[in-house]
């Protein structure tokens, strides 16, 4: 992992990356602690493809993905997007970058201004970076991003409480294609959604990338079995740091972290004749506070396979296999 | 498994409850019949706004009356009909906590935050086992010891916001078993957790309800969970049962066109990569104006003639405890079913 | 709806006083001075012979505009310095809240006395004492719809597309935050109303020969036996406006809320 400029097939690319937020208490703000949120971490996106993020919570990935999009700065490490180091951009400078990138958030009622129109909210992108040249090609433009979502256009001038959960969902999806991104970072996109609404906005999802050809997505959720299914790689977050990186075949089939095999073992097919054949062990313990992380590698006080050197030295992301990455001592 | 002599625990008919809105009358429950045995572990699933949580509280008579009401049917437990007796008379309280039992889906907020946990347990203990006092702090000591809380005769007198949201449900779960009732009602039990949280969960309610032979009933929307831990399901879509029958019934061979629609449209962590969801079109059906037909018209791909135009059939056996509300049965259509 | 037909019916009157008032609200009489309702004097007269009713629908004129103008200013003020100290933060919000706390602790009467002192009476500068006494209750509203609105993820959602902050403010957290503090300040306006209505009556506001309603009021006590309705007339004018004002707000709420919007 260099810091040089990374290749054009390359969207993104985090080095080192660390963001930590510091705990103050009392009138004068003394710092009595730090959160290191995201503690070193080195992750690559290519142009069009899926890297699904996926951990429990404290884990890091809602961070990282506010931290791509520069809503944090991070306090070392870089930030490469398209070949630019945006890690100590200022606001004016970022905005053409972001641009290129956007985020679809978890809930859709809150990511949507209650008192703007579903046609407002979805061109609002274009207004913002003065990319209409008339009235005629905004208006044909937003109608345009409805169809691509699968929204009625006549529905243009609804308000988003006029809109189920799954349609409000797809409208932010229509405002993160506005200016025709290269990389959309979505945050837990379908766990707010009914179970029957989370496959269609996947299949927009996919859909969409494969239509658009170009399109890279950083897919967040807590659900494993959502994140496979989607992503084409997928990295696994402890406390801040990836433990494992992989394609997501070989993630069912061939775990190699510890930690990966619990979470695997914690989400239950919905199957129960293969259920009914699974040998699972129920991970012990419980999340350590991100205030107070284990010394060494911090999945030690859990792991099942504990070697003594696991308590003091705290292993690195390395390859074990081609295009595997698992950050243990042991693997 | 029929033919075995199991002892009926709760046997609920033809339930109803309605919430008055100013838009209409929603008919939240409408014709909900199950039926509960001994040990056993029932799953009721289905997504938000079908009912279930709805029928679940109207079982323990905890429904916010108004906006909502039980308009219908029969709740038979112990010989006698819940829904006959006051709503906070002493038959309903003696019921509840003490013979049924409750866990809900938020266990940060279901806990009183200005009283420690020893307290609530002790309460718990004293309204249903008459454990006053010494005995009822000791009691409280054990329960959570019994859900696995570390440190156990410390942490009694921690409060709420002492424990992670894990720690809450097993409290809950410790409050909930406390004086070993007969059934144990969680109602999505796990939606607020962390995965492994989820599971941990999950197996100490799985372990304890069998060493003290209750009976357990999961209310979810997670087909996973239902595949791993339940024996029998219910499956409801608009206030109605229209799917039950054994786990692998109702996965290895559903019959009713939603239960398949929800099995193609949710994905699973074994499955072959480039697998496509098939989802369900359309949305959930308006509660209000609902037509005598079948709830899932609109959205079924399997309809037929005689759906537009006759009522909602009652429910019709097609194998061993297995019975769907459908005129298509599915046997006859093709049906996939991949595993990877 | 009894609010508004209220309000308007004030308004007309307010606006159409010369049409309609029956005399001159100034010009004494002392032929019929202290008359007791009658056909020519619905109301009676006041201890100068001037017609109760007349100077009761002047009096709506200076209530009229006491409310309002009071209550727009404080809500334009507060609401700025709400929003500047919600959205900044740091030690801009920190200087505006402990300013508006201050203000906050300065009572009405004594504000008003000061002015009073330094100023004169009069109109305006009754105006200018009920609404900086105003201030601090819309700036606390404004800051707190403000903190609120500003964590919501649509706002975040702006500052990833690179929405400047001016947009974000203007476009999508005032118009949010806006009808809280438009109901609360049509509630304001009957507590203005009563504001000029204490203020005349310990003779700092309107004295006579203005009509205002609590300048009438004041000037009424002395004969509550004998003219109840000197006193009793204007009273009733203040309590039906504050309650009309109040329950406009209620309805208000309702109008501006985008979720009853459509069919739902």
């Amino acid at each position: 992992m260099n810091t040089q400029s990374p290749d054009q097939e390359e969207v993104l690319r985090l080095v080192d990356l660390a963001v930590h937020f510091p705990i103050t208490r009392g009138v004068w703000r003394r710092k009595v602690g730090t959160v290191k949120a995201v503690d070193g971490v080195n992750l690559t996106v290519r142009r069009g493809e899926t890297l699904g993020l996926v951990g429990e919570s404290g884990c890091g990935k809602t961070t990282i993905s506010r931290t791509i999009i520069r809503l944090y700065k991070p306090n070392a490490g870089r930030v490469w997007f398209e070949g630019q180091d945006i890690s100590g951009l200022g606001e004016r400078a970022l905005r053409p970058v972001r641009r290129r990138m956007s985020l679809i958030f978890q809930d859709p009622s809150g990511s949507l201004d209650p008192r703007k129109s579903a046609g407002s909210i979805v061109g609002e992108p274009l207004k913002i970076h003065g990319l209409i040249d008339s009235r005629r090609s905004y208006n044909d433009r937003v109608e345009q991003l409805f169809r691509l979502v699968g929204l009625d256009p006549s529905m243009i001038d609804r308000v988003p409480h006029e809109f189920s959960g799954g349609q409000r969902q797809r409208i932010g999806v229509a405002r993160a294609l506005a200016c025709d991104p290269s990389l959309i970072i979505c945050d837990e996109p379908v766990s707010a959604l009914d179970v029957s609404m989370q496959a269609q906005i996947m299949n927009l999802l996919q859909d969409l990338q494969e239509g658009l050809g170009g399109l890279a997505y950083i897919f967040i959720a807590h659900d494993l079995s959502v994140v496979r299914h989607v992503s084409d790689r997928v990295a696994v977050m402890y406390l801040g740091r990836i433990v494992e990186l992989t394609e997501s075949r070989l993630l069912y089939s061939s775990p190699r972290h510890p930690y990966t095999k619990a979470l695997l073992a914690a989400v239950p097919i919905p199957d129960p004749f293969v259920e009914e054949t699974r040998a699972y062990a129920v991970l012990e313990g419980e999340i350590p506070s991100p205030l107070n992380p284990p010394e060494g590698c911090t999945f030690h006080p859990r792991c099942p396979c504990c070697d003594p050197a696991c308590k003091w030295q705290v292993p690195q992301l390395r390859e074990v296999a081609e295009g595997h990455n698992v950050s243990c001592l042991l693997a | 498994m029929s033919g075995l002599e199991r002892t009926l625990l709760l046997d609920v008919r033809d339930l109803r409850v309605e919430f008055r809105t100013p838009l209409g009358t929603v008919r939240a429950v409408d014709g909900l019949s199950y039926q509960l045995y001994e040990n056993e572990i029932v799953g009721i699933v289905g997504e938000s706004g079908c009912g279930k949580s709805a029928s679940q509280l109207a079982v323990m008579q905890l429904i916010q009356s108004p906006p909502g009401f039980i308009s219908g049917g029969e709740v038979i437990f112990g010989g006698k009909d819940l829904l006959r007796h006051k709503r906070n008379g002493p038959e309903m309280r003696a019921v509840r906590g003490g013979q049924i039992a409750m866990i809900f889906q938020e266990p940060m907020t279901s806990l009183n935050p200005v009283i420690t946990i020893g307290g609530q347990l002790v309460e718990a203990v004293q309204l249903h086992c008459g454990l006053g006092g010494q005995s009822g702090k000791e009691r409280a000591v054990e329960l959570l010891k019994m859900v696995g809380i570390p440190a156990a005769e410390r942490r009694v007198n921690d409060y709420p916001h002492q424990f992670s949201g894990g720690m809450c449900q097993r409290v809950m779960i410790a409050m909930g078993l406390s004086c070993s009732p007969q059934i144990l009602i969680a109602d999505e039990p796990t939606t607020a957790l962390d995965v492994t949280t989820q599971a941990q969960m999950l197996e100490l309610m799985k372990s304890l309800v069998k060493r003290l032979s209750t009976s357990l009933v999961i209310v979810t929307h997670n087909l996973g969970v239902v595949a791993r831990y339940v024996q029998r399901i219910y499956v409801m879509y608009a206030g109605r049962v229209i799917e039950e029958g054994s786990t692998k019934d109702i996965f290895g061979r559903p019959r009713h066109p939603y239960t398949l629609g929800l099995l193609k449209s949710v994905p699973r962590l074994d499955e072959v990569q480039g697998t496509r969801l098939v989802p369900i079109e359309g949305m959930p059906p308006d509660l209000i104006d609902m037509p005598g037909t079948c709830a899932f018209l609109p959205r079924c791909p399997y309809s037929v003639e005689r759906c537009q135009t006759d009522p909602w059939p009652e429910l019709t056996s097609v194998g061993d405890g297995h019975r769907i509300r459908c005129y298509v049965d599915l046997e006859s259509c093709p049906v996939e079913h991949a595993i990877a | 709806m009894f609010g508004a037909v209220v309000i308007v019916i004030m308004v007309l009157v307010a606006f159409l006083a010369p049409v309609l008032a029956p005399y001159d609200p100034y010009q004494p009489d002392m032929q019929n001075s202290l008359a007791p309702a009658s056909a020519d004097h619905w109301l009676g007269t006041d201890a100068l012979g001037r017609d109760t009713l007349s100077r009761l629908i002047y009096g709506s004129r200076t209530s009229l505009v006491v409310g309002l103008s009071a209550v727009a200013a404080a809500l334009v003020l507060g609401g700025l310095l709400g929003t500047a100290a919600g959205f900044l933060g740091g030690v801009v919000q920190a200087v505006i809240m402990r300013v508006v706390d201050t203000l906050m602790a300065i009572p009405m009467l004594l504000l008003a006395l000061t002015l009073a002192a330094v100023l004169g009476g009069g109109l305006k500068n009754v105006v200018i004492a009920i609404s900086i006494s105003m201030i601090p209750p819309f700036a606390r509203l404004m800051f707190a719809q403000t903190l609120t609105i500003k964590e919501r993820d649509y706002v975040a959602s702006l500052r990833s597309m690179g929405a400047t902050r001016w947009r974000t403010v203007f476009g999508h957290v005032m118009p949010n935050a806006y009808p809280a503090v438009l109901v609360f300040g049509t509630m304001m306006i009957g507590n203005a109303i009563l504001g000029e209505a204490g203020l005349s009556y310990l003779g700092i506001g309107i004295t006579p020969p203005g009509a205002a309603w609590g300048a009438m009021v004041n000037a009424g006590f002395p004969y509550l036996l004998s003219n109840p309705l000197m006193s009793i007339a204007p009273g009733v004018a203040i309590m039906l406006v504050v309650f009309a004002f109040n329950m406009v707000g209620d309805g208000l709420r309702d109008v501006l809320d985008p979720r009853l919007r459509g069919t739902m």
